[in-house]
């Protein structure tokens, strides 16, 4: 039999077993994860000003601030790929940001919300509670930049944000993490994506010593699709856990998970992908796909890309690949001039580039390539 | 025609073949300290096999029934009875043994076995091994090959240095009720550099109502040695819940190859619950071959312990999913070591509501530096009342390592369906030659009966979905 | 004899209408070219010929060797005397080449075929088409290059012998000399009992075997018949003109 230290095939949580949690001033209590160690620091409680700052492209777009969850919204109970408990309590009660971003617009080019949050010594904690929705037909941009300019801070991050994709709409979600190598980032989205509507996701995840994400799509009716795409660094002393969910309900519908991150130092990852396929789903699509570059031999890379399903005309596939980077293009680079590390950045950021641009933004991928040079 | 849904059971006929409980000694229900000593008196141990059995028994009652992958819940070990044993004593003659027993091996096939290209059987019927031969050759070449219960009384150093090594009482439940009253299975000994020719075969039975079957192979392969070794298992339809709770340990030394091949083909009664792992040194190679049909319920994970510079290990498997079964089956490598290398390919089918769940995993530690592996998972659903899941781990534990792993599921292609058809063959026959053709990289490492025998069975369970 | 009598026939893929009104009748000992733009209907008229299930026959019939095409299943066909050299022939994984095309035939012909007499035949034909013999232990089609997998089907038609081989784009993926070698092979199984139809848009196959017919499909339809002529004005002048004849057509009526 499998040893305690395996997943297990539970569906209530990520894994992330509550076996035992710590007493804590904030009342909430520490849970203890199976392939990370959350610190103690976590959930503080204290009311805070954020800055934010906020700009809108385009027409048709409605921003209000997100002042209560409203159930009739979205349903939260449906979405079983989470943080878990106590981080969805934690997030709904602490709130201390958060919009309604709404779309009717049906321009040619989508209308674009830029939401940069910057965080900082003084404002060092971030509990957002987001709502997209794209009415039927529409389309909606939103990116969203979590930056500091302080370093060595342990500024903390946690945020779910909800994303309601209605017939034959294009919404695509970007969020960019660069909040310093000392900071704790908690991020859920979950997300609802109806008849031929059409969802990009696109997470990268630079910064920070916890990186815990989880992401999960529910592709509700017929022909709808969904993207994720994902790019992260893990640096000396950094931990990341990747949750990355696609749910085929409807038929003929299509699915794709691509992540591609790069590990250094000691850091440690664990990527989860779940690809399910409930009975119904017929004739669906869903792949994923994880590419890992290992950098130095302290290292740990966890894969755990699960197959699910209960329809059998589907077609379900996953490839991960993990290992160091590839000996001939290193050789071929040297061989033009570059030395050994300029050659390692190089072909890093030459993989990263293939999801960067999909962004569309220049100015935004220079600068993130400038961040990872930095790391790098 | 009208025999279409029986056919399951037809299959089963000919291995439902009970004898009248005519057994010497039948152990009390309930396990109790008594209970294990009256065992191991019977079997004439040495004290310190009597000793790991109690320590065992102790750790089993102190420990839960997992509650993770199958539903183990109706399963009420405690009313199993633990140990019979037959009418008779050990033979070495085919001839010598009781007509009865006879009947009922010849029924399923074992006398064939005894031809030339075979080196020995050892056959168990309820608990204890009844049959054996050897051929002179093996006996010359210095290999051992006989029942664990003879084995601990004459090989006793071999088989108290290796025994419960890697499968210990403190793994899980099942390990530790296995250490307290495990009973029977192969000894094989194969010295250093020998090369054994031919395939050892093994074949086990279980018969009376509610006996649970706790056989022990054990198997050591010396220095620059080689062996194959086939274990296949057939089992009566019951009622009542029957539980096969073996282990298998494998020790591969040093330049040593050892292939295993199994085909597990249980009655649809049987919850398999089998442990089977393998400690591969330096140089040293394992190949497990594995089909996966019968029992209820079976979780099964042969495991790879690549410890020594060098080690490879290859896995390949088939699982067949059908009406009422749950298998939950995969495999686990360890790459403890440097230079070491394994190669995994699993494949599963399910059908009718049937649910296969491959569980792998695949772990590098730390010090493994350049370990290369590749996992490929191919899982078959044939219709949409089936299940397939899949749920690999991947643990990298240092760099330099090059590591691919994927998997697929899906269905048979009507375009390849189609296809088929137009060159003149029956939907019915091509969705076989698809399926057969599905499972064709393990049954070309099955020896020729163990491949016919799946490639029939295969075709009985499709005759199941069609019509 | 007549092999093949296709009548007004039409049918529908995923509610599109794609042949419109097909005739056609081909008799035992005749080479029949189609011919006709990209989208017209050439392989759908082989694969409903042949029975896929995702083409719906919405009208017309079909008499092959006396007997109702339409009514059979695809096997059955099969076994009627009917083959079809796909344009995109699929990857069996674990089935090997060999054991395909000995259980086809057997199925085929109703009876086992021999192995030494089979061994025979099937090398025979391999080196005919230039195909190295390490193809029979090769799993069908799996990792064949566009060029092996044509030949492969060539293979198995000269095996099968059937009454009516239908060619879908053989030519296409093949080289110069595959082409040559393929319908050599074509011509050479062509005899007075069986009848061919190749469908292709490259005439230059017109090089290595002789047609009795071509016909042009556009839209749907057979727009126009004729002999070796025929083609040469497609060489000329291309299909616009029989598109043009056909809007016409559709004008007046």
């Amino acid at each position: 039999m499998i040893n305690e230290n395996t997943a297990s095939n539970n569906e209530n949580s990520l894994g992330r077993d509550d076996a035992s949690s710590h007493e804590k001033a904030s009342s909430y209590a520490i849970p203890t994860w199976k392939r990370l160690t959350l610190p103690e620091t976590l959930f503080p409680v204290r009311s805070g000003e954020v800055v934010e700052a906020l700009s809108v492209e385009g027409n048709a777009i409605e921003v209000t601030p997100f002042e209560a969850f409203h159930e009739e919204w979205f349903s939260d109970a449906k979405y079983t790929k989470t943080l878990g408990e106590p981080f969805t309590s934690y997030i709904s009660n602490e709130k201390n940001h958060g919009y309604v971003i709404r779309s009717t617009s049906r321009a040619f080019d989508a209308p674009v919300v830029k939401l940069n949050y910057k965080l900082s010594t003084e404002k060092p904690l971030l509990v957002e509670n987001q709502l997209f929705i794209a009415e039927e037909g529409s389309k909606l941009t939103v990116v969203i930049d979590y930056t500091s300019d302080e370093n060595g801070v342990e500024l903390q991050h946690y945020g779910t944000t909800r994303v309601i994709a209605k017939r034959g709409s294009t919404v695509r979600v970007v969020k960019i993490q660069r909040l310093g190598a000392k900071a704790f980032n908690f991020d859920q989205n979950f997300s609802e994506v109806f008849e031929g509507a059409k969802l990009e996701l696109i997470d990268i995840q630079l910064g920070g010593q916890i990186k815990a994400v989880a992401y999960e799509s529910h592709l509700a009716e017929r022909h709808a699709f969904a993207d994720l795409q994902s790019l992260y660094f893990g640096d000396q002393g950094e931990a990341l856990d990747l949750s990355y969910t696609m749910k085929h309900f409807g038929p003929k519908t299509e699915s794709l998970i691509l992540s591609k991150g790069a590990l250094g130092g000691d850091s440690k990852k664990v990527f989860r992908g779940n690809l399910f396929f409930e009975k119904g789903a017929t004739q669906s699509v869903g792949r994923e796909k994880e590419y890992v570059v290992l950098l130095d031999e302290k290292v740990k890379s966890d894969s755990i890309p699960a197959l699910m399903c209960s329809e059998d005309d589907v077609i379900g596939e996953h490839a991960a690949s993990v290992g160091q980077l590839d000996h001939e293009k290193l050789f071929y680079l040297m061989s033009r001039g570059l030395s050994l590390e300029e050659a390692k950045k190089l072909v890093i950021k030459a993989s990263f580039e293939e999801v960067l641009i999909t962004l569309k933004d220049d100015g935004l991928k220079d600068s993130i390539l400038e961040a990872l040079d930095r790391r790098l | 025609m009208a025999n279409k849904t029986y056919i399951a059971d037809v299959d089963r006929g000919i291995y439902d073949v009970v004898n009248p409980e005519n057994h010497r000694f039948v152990a009390d229900k309930g396990l109790t300290e008594d209970i294990i000593r009256d065992i191991s008196k019977e079997k004439n141990e040495p004290e310190w096999m009597l000793e790991y059995r109690l320590k065992s028994l102790e750790i089993y009652k102190s420990k839960p029934i997992p509650t993770w992958g199958a539903d183990l819940s109706d399963l009420d070990v405690e009313n199993i009875v633990h140990y019979v044993r037959p009418n008779t004593d050990m033979k070495t003659s085919w001839d010598d043994v009781p007509s009865e027993i006879k009947e009922t091996f010849e029924r399923l096939g074992i006398p064939e076995a005894e031809r030339k290209s075979l080196a020995g059987v050892g056959a168990q019927y309820d608990s204890e091994v009844v049959y054996h031969s050897m051929q002179e050759e093996l006996i010359a070449q210095g290999v051992v090959y006989t029942d664990m219960d003879t084995a601990v009384k004459e090989y006793e150093d071999i088989v108290k240095k290796y025994f419960m090594t890697i499968i210990t009482n403190r793994d899980h439940k099942f390990s530790a009720l296995h250490g307290a009253v495990w009973s029977g299975g192969s000894f094989v000994y194969v010295p250093e550099g020998v090369h054994v020719g031919l395939p050892l075969q093994s074949y086990f039975r279980l018969n009376a109502k509610g006996a649970g079957q706790f056989e022990h192979t054990l198997i050591v392969v010396e220095k620059n040695a080689s062996l194959h070794f086939i274990e296949g298992c057939s089992a009566p339809k019951y009622s009542v819940q029957n539980l096969h709770a073996g282990a298998v340990e494998l020790f591969v030394k040093e330049g040593a190859k050892l292939r295993y091949s199994t085909i597990e083909n249980w009655s649809r009664n049987m919850y398999n619950l089998n442990t089977k792992r393998s400690v591969v040194d330096k140089n040293g190679k394992i190949e497990w071959v594995s089909g996966s049909f019968g029992s209820r319920v079976s979780m099964l994970y042969p495991m790879s312990i690549l410890r020594g510079e060098g080690a490879t290990s290859e896995f390949t498997g088939i699982t067949f999913a059908a009406k009422g079964q749950y298998l939950d089956t995969g495999t686990k490598v360890v790459h403890a070591a440097p230079n070491t290398s394994s190669i995994v390919n699993s494949k599963s089918i399910s059908k009718d509501g049937g649910h296969a769940f491959y569980r792998g995993l695949l772990r590098v530690t730390p010090n493994a530096v350049n370990v290369k592996s590749t996992v490929n998972c191919e899982s078959l659903m044939l219709d949409s009342d089936s299940k397939s899941d899949t749920l690999p781990i991947i643990e990298i534990g240092n760099d330099k390592v090059d590591i691919g792993h994927e998997a697929k599921i899906g269905r048979i292609s009507d375009e390849t369906i189609f296809y088929l058809m137009s060159r003149g063959i029956d939907e019915a026959e091509a969705k076989a030659m698809i399926v057969r053709g599905f499972v064709e990289p393990i049954t070309k490492e099955l020896p020729l009966e163990y491949a016919v025998e799946l490639n029939n069975l295969i075709t009985l369970e499709l005759e199941g979905t069609i019509g | 004899m007549q092999i093949i009598k296709i009548e007004n026939l039409k049918s529908q893929v995923e509610g599109q209408d794609i042949l419109k009104g097909i005739d056609l009748t081909i008799n035992s000992g005749e080479i029949h070219v189609i011919m006709g733009p990209n989208g017209a209907g050439k392989s759908t008229l082989a694969n409903v010929l042949m029975g896929h299930p995702a083409h719906e026959v919405t009208d017309g019939s079909v008499s092959f060797l006396g007997k109702d095409l339409l009514d059979m299943k695809v096997d059955e066909r099969a076994k009627s005397g009917l083959f079809l050299s796909f344009q995109y022939p699929q990857e069996v994984p674990g089935v090997t080449v060999e054991n395909f095309i000995r259980t086809a035939k057997k199925e085929v012909s109703g009876i086992m075929p021999m192995m030494t007499h089979f061994n025979k035949e099937i090398k025979g034909r391999l080196s005919e088409l230039s195909m190295d013999e390490k193809y029979l232990d090769r799993y069908l089609n799996v990792g064949f290059s566009g060029g092996e997998k044509k030949k492969n089907e060539i293979l198995q038609m000269a095996v099968l012998n059937p009454k009516l081989a239908i060619l879908d784009e053989t030519d296409s993926g093949l080289d110069i000399d595959a082409i040559r070698v393929v319908y050599e092979t074509v011509q050479k199984l062509s005899s007075e009992n069986n009848a061919i139809l190749v469908i292709t848009h490259y005439n230059k196959i017109l090089n290595y075997i002789k047609p009795d017919f071509v016909h042009v499909l556009v839209d749907g339809k057979i727009v126009k018949s004729g002999d070796l002529s025929l083609a040469e004005e497609i060489e000329r002048s291309g299909y616009e003109v029989f598109k043009a004849e056909k809007t016409s057509e559709a004008v007046r009526a």
